[in-house]
């Protein structure tokens, strides 16, 4: 019993050796190389953690979150009011033609431009940190939901005009489903684009933060220091994954055969 | 001309051209169903039944010519079933604002014989089980005329036997009126109290007979035969009703077990 027991739970124990494995070599990879160089240009792992520990002091936790605060508030913004664009855009022709040139042209504005544009005119000031950020992002989320919009089923919006479904009903029933897979990539994407520009706006005008912390540490060159706000970072967007967008994505994708 | 019979039908419609771009599609078709008057709507596959019935249903409302109904509810069962693929069976019909309860929603699956596959989602159940919940969603709303476009098509003999027999227990029930499009006559005069034709291109109306079987005698294949005989009979033997009995009819793109 205890052997068939141990060879059910073999498959589902081999889906996390690999990852953790092949982590450890990278780990031992590193601390060799930076042993080999022995310069503070290249700390090795035990010097990083040693620098979390430092910094742990000096308010680490603080800065992540603030930082995690601005990208989560953009990011919410960035979803809603890029949604909303993208689908005007997918389910409108006349809308399309309009505005997809407006789109092509945010699409291509680079986010530095867009940053100091922001602080130029709004100041130096959590409003346009958060705005920069959202403006970056809008472009994309509303381009990967107006091809959602395009894709929507015509067969099930007649069936849903038939039957009198409500707008919320059929928002809820018939559109939003279909549209989940579209969700989950601009979700996926936006969130690893929203986090960098974060940093890039806190390191020119704000003053706490990861970004502000890297920035300063850079001013010091201190190269431990940089990687323990790297690494907290990593590990905030990997719980991200982990605890949220999978579980949605794995609900989402339920009903498939 | 005839304002008191339109008074006195559940539908009544007058197309007097509808046209897609520059083909047009049906001309001058005249209609009428009375109320609890179950009425066959014959053609070969592709003259225009379904784009009459999205006409009827007030799915496509881009037509010359007048459309009347009854007050009450209009059902449809659409020839490929459109279910919402990410809603179990139950949630398909439950979500519809007239029924707006689970209970209802497996009382009517159970009437279609589905209540053991109530908590399965669409694309887990064959072809001809994802056809009887679109009945059951129809016959959910209590309507007092019901849209039937291509019942049988694309299913087994077998199961086409039973679905006839579903088709006819379920009218009887429910005492709503029903137009069923099909290009199959036997299938027609086993179902219907009229049978009406549609043909050429435009389709028009062709020719439109009253059935001379009781809704009783019907359910017997030998007697629906010896009125197709005498009707298509010499018909068939010169080709024009090429496939109507002889084959279970073409196949459709949405085919499957």
């Amino acid at each position: 019993m205890a052997a068939a027991e141990r060879r059910a739970k073999l498959p589902a124990a081999a889906n996390w050796i690999w990852p953790v494995v092949s982590l450890v070599a990278f780990i031992l990879l590193w601390a060799v190389i930076a042993a080999i160089i022995g310069s503070p240009v290249l700390p090795t792992p035990a010097a990083v953690i040693e620098a979390v520990r430092t910094e742990i002091a000096q308010g680490y936790f603080g800065h992540l979150a603030m930082t995690l605060l601005r990208v989560t508030a953009a990011f919410a913004i960035a979803m809603s009011v890029g949604s909303a664009i993208g689908l005007a855009l997918g389910m409108n022709r006349a809308v399309d033609r309009a505005f997809s040139g407006w789109l092509t042209f945010f699409l291509n504005l680079p986010a530095l431009v867009t940053i100091i544009l922001c602080y130029v005119w709004f100041g130096l000031t959590e409003v346009a940190a958060i705005a920069a950020v959202a403006i970056n992002k809008i472009p994309n989320v509303a381009a990967t939901l107006r091809e959602g919009g395009r894709a929507l089923d015509r067969d099930l919006e007649e069936m849903a005009g038939l039957f009198a479904l409500s707008w919320r009903a059929r928002m809820r029933h018939v559109v939003l489903p279909q549209l989940a897979p579209f969700f989950a990539v601009a979700a996926r994407n936006g969130l690893a684009l929203v986090w960098k520009i974060v940093l890039v706006v806190e390191l020119l005008g704000r003053s706490n933060g990861v970004g502000y912390m890297l920035h300063l540490h850079f001013q010091l060159f201190d190269v431990a220091a940089i990687l323990a706000y790297a690494l907290g970072f990593i590990v905030v967007v990997q719980i991200i994954e982990l605890a949220v967008l999978e579980p949605w994505e794995r609900n989402a994708r339920s009903w498939r055969r | 001309m005839k304002d008191h019979d339109d008074e006195d039908a559940a539908l009544s419609a007058h197309v007097r051209r509808k046209a897609f771009g520059s083909a047009e599609i049906l001309h001058d078709v005249a209609l009428q169903i009375g109320h609890g008057e179950r009425v066959a709507m014959l053609g070969p596959s592709g003259c225009g039944k379904s784009t009459l019935l999205a006409i009827l249903a007030g799915i496509d409302r881009d037509f010359d010519g007048s459309l009347t109904r009854d007050r009450g509810r209009l059902a449809m069962v659409f020839q490929s079933p459109r279910l919402l693929p990410w809603r179990t069976l139950t949630q398909n019909i439950a979500l519809l604002p007239d029924v707006a309860d689970g209970a209802r929603a497996r009382a009517a699956l159970a009437e279609v014989g589905l209540a053991d596959h109530a908590d399965a989602y669409p694309q887990m159940v064959s072809l001809g089980q994802q056809r009887r919940a679109a009945l059951a969603r129809a016959l959910a709303i209590d309507p007092k005329i019901i849209l039937l476009d291509e019942p049988l098509v694309s299913l087994d003999p077998r199961r086409v036997r039973a679905m006839l027999d579903l088709i006819r227990r379920v009218f009887d029930t429910h005492e709503a009126a029903a137009l069923i499009a099909t290009h199959d006559r036997r299938e027609a005069l086993a179902l219907a109290d009229r049978l009406i034709e549609l043909g050429g291109r435009p389709a028009t109306l062709v020719s439109e007979r009253r059935s001379p079987l009781s809704r009783q005698e019907r359910c017997d294949p030998c007697a629906v035969e010896e009125v197709y005989q005498a009707w298509f009979g010499s018909e068939a033997d010169t080709g024009t009703d090429k496939g109507a009995g002889a084959n279970p009819g073409p196949s459709h793109g949405d085919a499957d077990g």
